[in-house]
C-alpha cells in the first residue's frame, strides 16, 4: 500500500506539464528511432543524451527511458508494413506480420501487437512497482564483497550469453573495463592511461564511446546495407476478428511473461525475448504450420515479448544498478551523469525521482498505445524518409552533441576513432555490448574490490566467505567453464568441417 | 586458411593489450590502503594477453569467424564519411559552426539531390542546429571571425 501512495505521487510529479512534456517528446523520439530503419535504440539513446545535459535528472530520464520503450513499439510499424525490421527485437515479427499485410491484414497485425506492447510495458512496470522496492530492501545487506561478485556475475552472463565465443567477449569486456580506468585513479589520484594527452586526464566520456561505437558504427554498417525500402501496405481495420481474440489474448499472456523473466536476466535481450516467444507460439500451436504464412500469435506474442522485456529489464538497473542490456547500459551511463546513482539506495534517496520515471512509463505506455492504433499509417510515411537524407543529419546531430559535452573537438575525434573501431569490432565479432557494459561498470567493479581488500584480513579468500557472494562467484565459474567448452566445441566443430571440405 | 580480417582483429587485441600491460607496470601495485592504482589495471591487462594469444591462434589457424572486410564500394563511402568527420573537426575552429555543417551537408547530399536542393537543406539544417544549442540549449558553439 506504500508503494501505491508513492506512485500516485509519482503521478503527480510526472503529470506537471514539463515532465508530461518530455515524457510525450520521448516516446515520440522513441517510436521515430524504432520505425527508421538503420538506427536502434542504443544508438537512439546515446545520441540524444548530450541534450539532457541542461535538464534536470527527473525530465532527462523520463525522456531517455521514453525512447528506450518507445523504440519497442516503432520498431513493428515497418517489420509489419515494409518488412523491414526498425530496430533488432522486431526483427521476427516481420516473418508473420509482413505476410498478415500482403493479406490486406496489416490494421490487425498492428492492433494486436499495439495491444500486446501496451500489456506487456504496462505489466513490468507494474513488477517495477511493487518488486523493485523489496528487491531494493533486500539488496541494503549487501556490501562491496557482494557487490563485486554481482557486478561481475552480470558481466560474465552477459559475456557468456552474447557471441559464439566467450574468449572474444572477455577480451571486449576486459577493453572496456580498462578504457573505463583511463583517466584519474579514485582512491589515490594517480594518473592512469593518458599516453601524453592532457584531455583524457578526466577519462574517456561515456558519451564520446556510446555515440562512436554504436552510432556511428551503424552508420558505417549501413554503407554495406540496400538501404532503399518498398512502399508501406495498406493498414485496414485495426481491431482483430472476434475467432482470433483467444488465440491472440493466450500469446500476449505468454510474451508478458517470457518477456518480464527474461528482463531480470543479466546479458539477455529483447530480441532473445522475442525469438523465444515466437518459438513458444509455435510449439504450442495446434498448427505450427500457420507460422510463417501470417499467423496472429507470431506477431502478437514476440511484440508483448520484447516490450514486457524493456519495462523489466529496469528493475536490475533500479534496485541494483546493474545494467542487462547495452541500452540500459547508455540509461545507467546517464543516471551516473546527472549525479545519481543506481542501485538500493536510489529508492531511499531519491524517492520523488524513481516514482516521477515509473509513473512517466505508465504515461508513456498509454501515449504510444493511442501513437500506435490511429496514428500507425503517419508514422509507417516517416520510415520513408531517403536515408540518403537522412545519415548526414544524423552525423552531424552526434558531432554536435558529442561537442556540446565538454565542448571539445578532442571528444568528436575520440568519437570517430571509436566509430571506427566500433565498424571493426562488428566485423571481427568482438560484442561492442560487453565492451560498453564493462566500460560503465568498471569503476564500480574496481571500486567494490578495492574496498573489499582494503577492509579485509584474508585477501582476495574474503569474497569467498560471505555466502551471496561465494554463491555468485561459483556461478561465475560454471558460466565461465561452460563458455569455454562450447567456444572449444564451436571450433572443434568449425575446424572439422573445413578439414572435410578441403 | 588464415583469416585475413580476423587476423587483423587478433593484431590489434595484441597490440592493445601489450600496451595496457606496458602502462600498468609503471603504476604502484599497492598502496596505503591496500591495492594501489596499478593492481586492477595488472590483473586485467594480463588477462588479456593470454586471451589475444588464443584469439590469434585461431585467427591463424582459420578457425575464426569473422566477417568478410567491406566491397570497395561500401569501403569507399566509409572512408568519405570518416574523412568528411575529420575534416569538419579541423575546419570547425576556423569556419565556424554553421559553415563548416553546410560544407559537410553539402557534401553529402549533393550525391542524391540537385545542388540547390543539397544547399537549401544543408543551410536549413546547419541554422536550425545553432539556434537549437545555442538558445535552446544555451550551449555555445564554435564561430568564425564574423560571429557564426
Amino acid at each position: 500500500m506504500e508503494n501505491f501512495g508513492l506512485l500516485m505521487q509519482g503521478f503527480a510529479a510526472a503529470l506537471t506539464p514539463m515532465n508530461f512534456l518530455f515524457c510525450l517528446l520521448g516516446v515520440t523520439v522513441g517510436q521515430f528511432v524504432g520505425v527508421l530503419p538503420g538506427l536502434g535504440p542504443v544508438a537512439g539513446t546515446a545520441m540524444l543524451i548530450p541534450l539532457t545535459y541542461g535538464l534536470d535528472p527527473i525530465p532527462s530520464i523520463i525522456l531517455l527511458s521514453g525512447i528506450f520503450y518507445g523504440a519497442m513499439y516503432g520498431g513493428t510499424i515497418t517489420s509489419v508494413l515494409i518488412n523491414v525490421p526498425g530496430e533488432g527485437a522486431s526483427v521476427i515479427t516481420c516473418i508473420d506480420g509482413y505476410q498478415m499485410a500482403k493479406q490486406g491484414r496489416a490494421g490487425h497485425a498492428l492492433g494486436v501487437a499495439a495491444i500486446g506492447s501496451f500489456v506487456g510495458g504496462i505489466v513490468a512496470v507494474l513488477s517495477l512497482t511493487f518488486l523493485g522496492p523489496s528487491l531494493a530492501k533486500y539488496a541494503m545487506q549487501f556490501g562491496p564483497p557482494e557487490f563485486f561478485s554481482l557486478m561481475l556475475f552480470g558481466l560474465l552472463l552477459l559475456v557468456g550469453l552474447i557471441g559464439k565465443s566467450i574468449i572474444k567477449g572477455m577480451i571486449a569486456a576486459i577493453i572496456g573495463m580498462l578504457l573505463a580506468l583511463v583517466g584519474q585513479d579514485p582512491g589515490t589520484g594517480a594518473e592512469r592511461f593518458l599516453f601524453g594527452q592532457l584531455e583524457l586526464l578526466g577519462g574517456i566520456d561515456f558519451v564520446v564511446l556510446a555515440i562512436g561505437l554504436f552510432g556511428l558504427s551503424e552508420i558505417l554498417s549501413n554503407t554495406e546495407e540496400n538501404m532503399e525500402l518498398n512502399r508501406p501496405e495498406k493498414i485496414g481495420s485495426l481491431i482483430p476478428p472476434r475467432s482470433e481474440w483467444k488465440a491472440s489474448l493466450m500469446a500476449i499472456l505468454r510474451g508478458t511473461g517470457i518477456g518480464g523473466i527474461l528482463g531480470l536476466i543479466p546479458g539477455t535481450s529483447a530480441s532473445i525475448a522475442s525469438l523465444m516467444s515466437y518459438s513458444l507460439e509455435r510449439k504450442v500451436s495446434k498448427s505450427p504450420d500457420r507460422f510463417g504464412k501470417g499467423a496472429i500469435e507470431g506477431v502478437a506474442g514476440p511484440e508483448t515479448a520484447n516490450n514486457s522485456y524493456a519495462g523489466a529489464a529496469l528493475i536490475p538497473l533500479f534496485t541494483l544498478g546493474i545494467p542487462d542490456s547495452p541500452t540500459i547500459a547508455v540509461l545507467l551511463g546517464a543516471f551516473i551523469m546527472h549525479g545519481l546513482t543506481p542501485g538500493p539506495l536510489l529508492y531511499q534517496k531519491n524517492p520523488d525521482f524513481i516514482w516521477a520515471v515509473i509513473a512517466s512509463m505508465f504515461i508513456g505506455n498509454f501515449l504510444l498505445l493511442v501513437m500506435n492504433m490511429p496514428l500507425a499509417k503517419y508514422w509507417a510515411r516517416i520510415a520513408l524518409i531517403p536515408y540518403k537524407l537522412l545519415f548526414p543529419i544524423i552525423l552531424l546531430v552526434c558531432m554536435v552533441g558529442v561537442y556540446s559535452v565538454n565542448m571539445s573537438l578532442w571528444d568528436i575525434g575520440l568519437t570517430i576513432a571509436f566509430g571506427a573501431i566500433g565498424y571493426c569490432m562488428k566485423k571481427w565479432k568482438l560484442p561492442s555490448a560487453a565492451l560498453i557494459l564493462s566500460f560503465v561498470l568498471g569503476k564500480k567493479i574496481e571500486f567494490a574490490l578495492v574496498q573489499t581488500l582494503a577492509g579485509s584480513e584474508n585477501g582476495i579468500l574474503v569474497l569467498f566467505q560471505r555466502p551471496v557472494s561465494a554463491t555468485l562467484l561459483t556461478l561465475c565459474g560454471i558460466i565461465l567453464a561452460f563458455g569455454l567448452y562450447t567456444t572449444i566445441m564451436n571450433k572443434y566443430r568449425d575446424y572439422l568441417a573445413t578439414d572435410e571440405t578441403a | 586458411m588464415v583469416n585475413k580480417v580476423g587476423l587483423s582483429g587478433a593484431i590489434f587485441v595484441l597490440i592493445v593489450s601489450s600496451v595496457f600491460v606496458y602502462s600498468s607496470l609503471d603504476l604502484p601495485y599497492a598502496s596505503e590502503i591496500g591495492p594501489g592504482p596499478g593492481f586492477w589495471p595488472m590483473w586485467l591487462s594480463g588477462l588479456l594477453i593470454p586471451l589475444s594469444l588464443a584469439y590469434l591462434y585461431s585467427a591463424a589457424k582459420g578457425t575464426d569467424a569473422a566477417e568478410k572486410a567491406p566491397d570497395k564500394k561500401a569501403g569507399m563511402d566509409m572512408i568519405f564519411i570518416l574523412g568528411s568527420m575529420s575534416l569538419y573537426v579541423i575546419l570547425l575552429p576556423f569556419l565556424g559552426f554553421n559553415l563548416s555543417s553546410i560544407f559537410f551537408l553539402f557534401a553529402f547530399l549533393r550525391k542524391g539531390y540537385s545542388w540547390h536542393k543539397s544547399l537549401g537543406i544543408s543551410v536549413a539544417v546547419a541554422v536550425s542546429l545553432f539556434f537549437l544549442f545555442t538558445e535552446g540549449f544555451t550551449t555555445p558553439l564554435p564561430v568564425n571571425t564574423w560571429g557564426f
